[in-house]
């Protein structure tokens, strides 16, 4: 294969549209299998990508468009994680709402949505990037307008308004961007490594900001989380797993891969009010979700706090904080993605996901309930899963950066247990009470749980030995660090 | 000469100015329409004579085309009305109102 | 390749091996569970014998076992190793907790024969002795919070192993929160610790040769946020309270927990942090103080509880206040003697209040509701009777000669230690008297079980009977050619003088002995001469019972910051988010329609004023076009 990187978004779209031309036509099951093929087969390719090439550091020629914009993609190890796990978490998502009787366009959104993200992480020009960038939303704003449960055309348009409001920052920022590279070198060019602007003067302060603004829309940073709860309430099980798993780690991927190479000087002058927005989001998020009744809205929270993490460990531009926020990640993507499958087979059964409307599902369901404790530990960061890791090493590298923050993170921390497990409690102890749906829920079948033992496998073998897979990021870490 | 092509063709374009702003009858407004139309060809005509230039003639007779076209849209959309039961009147169409 | 004993390997290896199979089991035969496990735990202590042997006689050892994090930058390196510490201190704590603990598995294969959870219990009871295990032999303080962690999680899992009781659920919910409250602190001192260091994180040897090298600030930080993590773990004022309330579950697990896992934990990592601990000013003096406020509070409280499990979790508070004290002293040695002692005995007496309540039918037993057992529990009440004079301190009883080595120190030190030390002495005499009075002397008050109080059977009696052999035997051997400080000695950082046990002397044994007579005395002519009085004393001042019911209202306390951290998320996630961070965002909406609805008004919808504003607007434009010209 000569363009090893194209294929890897070229494919997920010709199979979404293989998908919908293949419709109709007495194959109801057609389309969900066919999809299924591309995401699995995109899965094994990616997987096999490097033990072919003996590394993940890949790129393709390129091709010179219009204005300096240049058709370029390249793969790096962050690159890879994140394509690796988006093409993981489209085949989990899509064998996870195997019975859901949806229409073609269902299974081919993922694929569209599957294209668009592995461009967004492929691409190393600025303006290909923001086109990726925005096609991700429109998969997704189907995924939840037309597939989502009772309020989800308001969380739809929400979420595709705050989010493209958001992502106007990152173009004003990009424009701005773009223009002074022009005016100091008299070149036109989006290149994202050759960008670098080292100064700390009020427009790289500017650029910094506006571009941070919109990726903290995606990522997303308190105040600008509030479409995250109404679209992952509303969307179906596989799409959360999609939004939480891959698409928030997209305003952190911007963080990584333009703010802070391109912006150097401002990245350290500003990591006190990021790595302090950072604390307060894991520390608000678990407020938040400490308040909430329906299931999924508490997992959303718990996305703000675990974020918050993430995007501290990165701020503190320290190798282990870097490589701690990069990992949690991927962790992250594995956890959450895991739980909201979790309630999307709750919700199947028994079209609830209020804290209330069950209890002692350990007794009816006990493989549910095992996979679900193991899921809520692992997001609670107990060590010897993968939770622990990134939160550990993001903390640590605040703590060299900046200790006050990273001791106020402490009680994100605390916090935690605090609202996952007495949600736990409340949907597998408690003794359900009137009007209660747990007879409904019946226990795991054989699919479900091999989509969790895959997710759970995952999460305890980076947790008990997560050095390989910081090995992904560490060229980021070494170049990014301080 | 110069200032009669001149004269004619902006008497000709206010008229037409006069009847689209102040009629109400939409076929009076379409009426004007052709008239600015008109006024403006025989300047242009004019002046492609003048200087012997077929892409200015060329033009002309595209304004033409657009006229005559125009003409058809807005009669048909004009008899679309009355069809419908409307009156042909602009005020009694407001549907574009915001 | 990694270079380590066999034996040390298999202490991890054995029972993770366990755990797997165990699971497998589960699924297929879940009333097999236990044989892997009681094999694991056969192994684990031949390994932890093996072990103590090669420390004795070959010294401490660090075994590197791989590396478990690592980050590179141009310049530095940050990582964190995993391995195995094997020295005197980790050798006691495998050799306590894989007899103890042992034990206590066999004793639950009788215990939890009826319950329909069986396999489950197993699963998690292995799991709990695992962690622990992993903790004693961590060698640096990533690994030993790793582990702590595990600790913590696995006793969440067993206290709500009845989940379908709301007292269990909400037990282990504050077990495992206030334990996360102090892991905080260890979380906070591992990352200074690592500051420090510079270079990720190290092993205890290398940090406590940095020891007197570290600025003093941050070493006073890490010391007082260590012991605030301890005070979690080992139940101490001001995060104890769980550890009454962890009783809920199954007594295995109580048994388990307060002898030779969790709680046994703070005082362990005191104790592994005394190199650095002592280094700190006025630190020691501070675990001393609380130490003694638990012990004592806790054991005045242990005499106003009518619940069998619950006097013994208020004794053990009060004994884990005995050994922050001791540590506080500067008595190490002392302390870990006592976890050692009173690992044996308490076990001893949970597994009798288990037996007591199986006998009974019930998951736990008061003390009304015993009585006049022993006639019918022998076996129970000869096992009960031995770890209940060690408790008190009887002479030659091990209890006796751990407790004098604290209480000595205490009178040592003079002043309000010598008054607390005393005090302990009678109130734990008093209150273990007072149990064994009424339990196995007092009026019979079980008319209506089903049947009669029988015997436990011989796989629970026996770990039961072995278990109060130690409880009268270990004290002697410890202390007999100094056994026991030998062994700390070997690759302890702290001074040697720290671990020395006097074994007996004349001036602590009158004091602790009279102090012990008074206690018992005060017990029998309570419980026996005066049967009336303790019902009277509730009845009559309500306001007493209720200061010993809130432990003098410190639980009224605690449930109001709880109650205060609850309305403030209520505050935040309910009201904050949604109207005014969230209500912003849907606010733009309806504020860009109010918006439109001013301009639109110019939008008339009359053709002839749009035309109009065409006109002016080309007019507009041509006077533009005519000014440039």
């Amino acid at each position: 294969m000569t363009a090893p990187l194209t294929l890897l978004w070229t494919a997920p779209l010709l199979g979404g549209f293989l998908t919908l031309l293949l419709a109709g036509g007495g194959a109801p099951r057609l389309p969900r299998r066919l999809a299924l093929f591309f995401a699995t087969a995109l899965f094994l390719y990616t997987a096999a990508m490097p033990l072919a090439s003996g590394s993940f550091n890949l790129a393709e020629s390129g091709l010179d468009l219009a204005f300096g914009i240049r058709y370029s993609l390249a793969l790096d190890g962050l690159s890879y994680a994140l394509v690796l796990l988006t093409a993981f978490l489209t085949m989990i998502s899509l064998l996870g709402s195997w019975k859901e009787g949806h229409s073609a366009g269902f299974w081919a959104s993922f694929l569209f949505l599957e294209s668009a993200l592995m461009g967004v992480f492929l691409a190393r020009d600025l303006f290909l990037f923001y086109i990726f960038w925005e096609a991700s939303l429109i998969p997704m704003f189907f995924i939840i307008g037309l597939w989502g449960s009772a309020n989800r055309r308001h969380a739809a348009v929400k979420f595709f308004l705050y989010t493209f409001g958001g992502s106007l920052f990152l173009l004003l920022g990009a424009l701005l961007l773009v223009n002074e590279r022009h005016a100091a070198t008299g070149l036109w060019s989006w290149d994202m490594s050759g960008l670098r602007l080292d100064g700390g003067g009020p427009l790289s302060v500017f650029i910094f900001i506006s571009m941070a603004i919109g990726f903290a829309v995606k990522i997303p940073v308190f105040p600008f989380h509030t479409w995250l709860p109404d679209a992952h309430t509303e969307a179906p099980a596989a799409g959360s797993v999609m939004l939480a798993g891959v698409m928030l780690k997209m305003g952190l991927y911007g963080f990584l891969r333009i703010l802070y190479p391109v912006f150097p000087g401002v990245g350290a002058r500003l990591l006190p009010w990021i790595g302090g927005l950072a604390a307060f989001n894991a520390i608000y998020g678990a407020f938040g979700a400490m308040a909430q009744t329906d299931l999924k809205r508490l997992i959303a929270y718990s996305s703000v706090a675990h974020l918050g993490f993430c995007l501290m460990g990165i701020a503190s531009l320290t190798p282990e904080g870097i490589a701690g926020g990069s990992l949690q990640m991927i962790n992250h993507g594995l956890t959450t993605g895991a739980l909201f499958l979790m309630v999307g087979f709750i919700y199947e059964r028994s079209h609830k996901r209020g804290l209330s409307d069950f209890g002692a599902l350990a007794r009816t369901a006990p493989a549910l309930g095992f996979f679900f404790g193991l899921a809520c530990l692992s997001s609670v960061g107990v060590p010897g899963m993968n939770g622990f890791v990134g939160e550990f090493m993001s903390l640590a590298g605040m703590m060299r950066a900046l200790p006050v923050v990273a001791m106020a993170a402490l009680l994100g921390v605390g916090l935690a247990p605090a609202y996952l497990l007495p949600a736990f409690g409340k949907v597998f102890w408690n003794d359900p009470g009137p009007g209660s749906c747990a007879s409904k829920v019946t226990d795991l079948d054989g699919r479900e749980r091999a989509i969790l033992w895959a997710l759970s496998g995952l999460m305890i073998v980076i947790g008990v030995y997560p050095r390989p897979w910081l090995d992904f990021f560490r060229a980021a870490a070494s170049r990014l660090s301080l | 000469m110069t200032l009669w092509v001149w004269g004619v063709s902006l008497f000709l374009f206010f008229v037409g100015l006069a009847i689209v702003v102040l009629r109400r009858q939409l076929l009076l407004m379409l009426l004007g329409l052709e008239l600015m139309i008109a006024g403006t060809n025989i300047v242009l005509v004019f002046y492609g004579g003048l200087r012997a230039d077929a892409d200015i003639l060329g033009a002309a007779l595209l304004i033409l085309a657009v006229a005559a076209g125009e003409a058809v849209v807005g009669l048909a959309l004009i008899l679309r009305a009355y069809n419908l039961g409307l009156e042909p009147d602009a005020p009694a169409l407001r549907e574009l109102r915001g | 390749m990694i270079h380590a004993p066999f034996s040390l390997l298999l202490v991890l290896i054995a029972p993770i091996l366990a755990i797997v199979a165990g699971g497998f089991l589960y699924t297929f035969r879940p009333r097999l569970v236990h044989w892997p496990m009681l094999a694991s735990c056969a192994v684990v202590f031949l390994a932890a014998l093996r072990l103590a042997y090669l420390v004795s006689t070959r010294g401490a050892m660090d075994v590197l076992l791989y590396r478990w994090a690592a980050t590179w930058s141009p310049g530095s390196s940050w990582l964190v190793d995993f391995g195995l510490r094997l020295d005197g201190l980790s050798a006691m704590m495998l050799l306590l907790i894989s007899t103890v603990g042992g034990l206590i598995h066999l004793y639950s294969v009788g215990y939890m024969e009826e319950d329909a959870s069986f396999g489950r219990f197993f699963l998690y009871f292995h799991f709990f002795y695992f962690s622990m295990l992993g903790l004693v032999v961590a060698d640096n303080y990533v690994q030993m919070y790793l582990f702590w962690e595990l600790v913590g999680t696995a006793s969440y899992l067993l206290i709500g192993f009845w989940y379908h009781k709301d007292t269990a659920r909400r037990a282990a919910l504050q077990a495992f929160l206030t334990n996360r409250v102090g892991d905080l602190g260890f979380l906070a001192a591992v990352f200074i610790l690592m500051a420090i260091v510079g270079r990720g994180d190290s092993n205890f040897t290398d940090l406590f040769q940095l020891g007197a090298s570290i600025n003093p600030t941050h070493l006073a930080l890490v010391g007082f946020l260590l012991f605030w993590a301890a005070t979690a773990k080992s139940a101490q004022f001001p995060l104890y309270f769980w550890l009454p309330d962890a009783m809920e579950g199954p007594t295995p697990v109580s048994a388990l927990m307060h002898a030779a896992t969790m709680v046994t934990a703070g005082i362990f990592l005191l104790a592994r942090s005394w190199p650095l601990i002592s280094l700190v000013d006025g630190l020691p003096q501070w675990v001393a103080a609380v130490g003694a406020l638990t012990a004592i509070g806790s054991a005045i409280v242990a005499v106003t509880k009518t619940d069998l499990k619950r006097i013994l979790a208020y004794s053990t508070v009060s004994h884990l206040g005995i050994m922050a004290m001791g540590i506080g002293l500067g008595k190490v040695g002392g302390a870990l003697f006592h976890l050692l002692t009173h690992g044996f005995f308490k076990a001893t007496l949970f597994l009798c209040a288990g037996n007591i309540a199986h006998a009974l039918h019930k998951p736990t037993a008061d003390v009304s509701e015993a009585g006049g057992l022993r006639k019918h529990m022998p076996v129970t009440f000869g096992a009960f009777t031995v770890a209940a004079l060690s408790l008190a301190g009887v002479f030659p009883f091990a209890g006796f000669f751990s407790k004098d080595a604290i209480i000595g120190a205490a009178l040592e030190r003079g002043g309000v230690m010598a008054v607390a030390g005393l005090l302990i002495a009678f109130l734990s005499a008093l209150y273990i008297f007072r149990m064994l009075f009424l339990v196995f002397w007092g009026p019979r008050s079980w008319q209506h079980p089903p049947e009669r109080p029988h015997e436990a059977g011989t796989v629970m009696a026996a770990p039961v009977s072995l278990l109060a052999a130690g409880a009268f035997a270990v004290g002697m051997f410890a202390v007999w050619g100094h056994r026991l400080t030998d062994l700390l000695l070997r690759g302890w950082a702290g001074s040697a003088e720290s671990l020395s046990i006097p074994g007996f002397e004349w001036p602590s044994f009158f004091a602790g002995t009279s102090m012990l007579l008074f206690g018992a005395g005060a017990a029998y002519f309570l419980t026996t001469a005066m049967p009336d009085w303790d019902p009277a004393w509730r009845a009559s001042r309500p306001w007493l019972a209720r200061l010993f019911e809130t432990d003098f209202y410190y639980k009224s306390f605690v449930s109001g910051v709880v109650d205060a951290v609850l309305a403030a998320s209520r505050a935040i996630g309910e009201i904050f988010d949604s109207r005014v961070v969230d209500g912003a965002v849907e606010g733009t909406g309806p504020a860009v329609r109010a918006l439109s609805a001013r301009f639109s008004a110019a939008i008339s919808g009359s053709l002839n004023d749009y035309l109009w504003w065409l006109a002016a607007g080309a007019a507009a434009l041509l006077g533009l076009a005519l000014r440039t010209l």
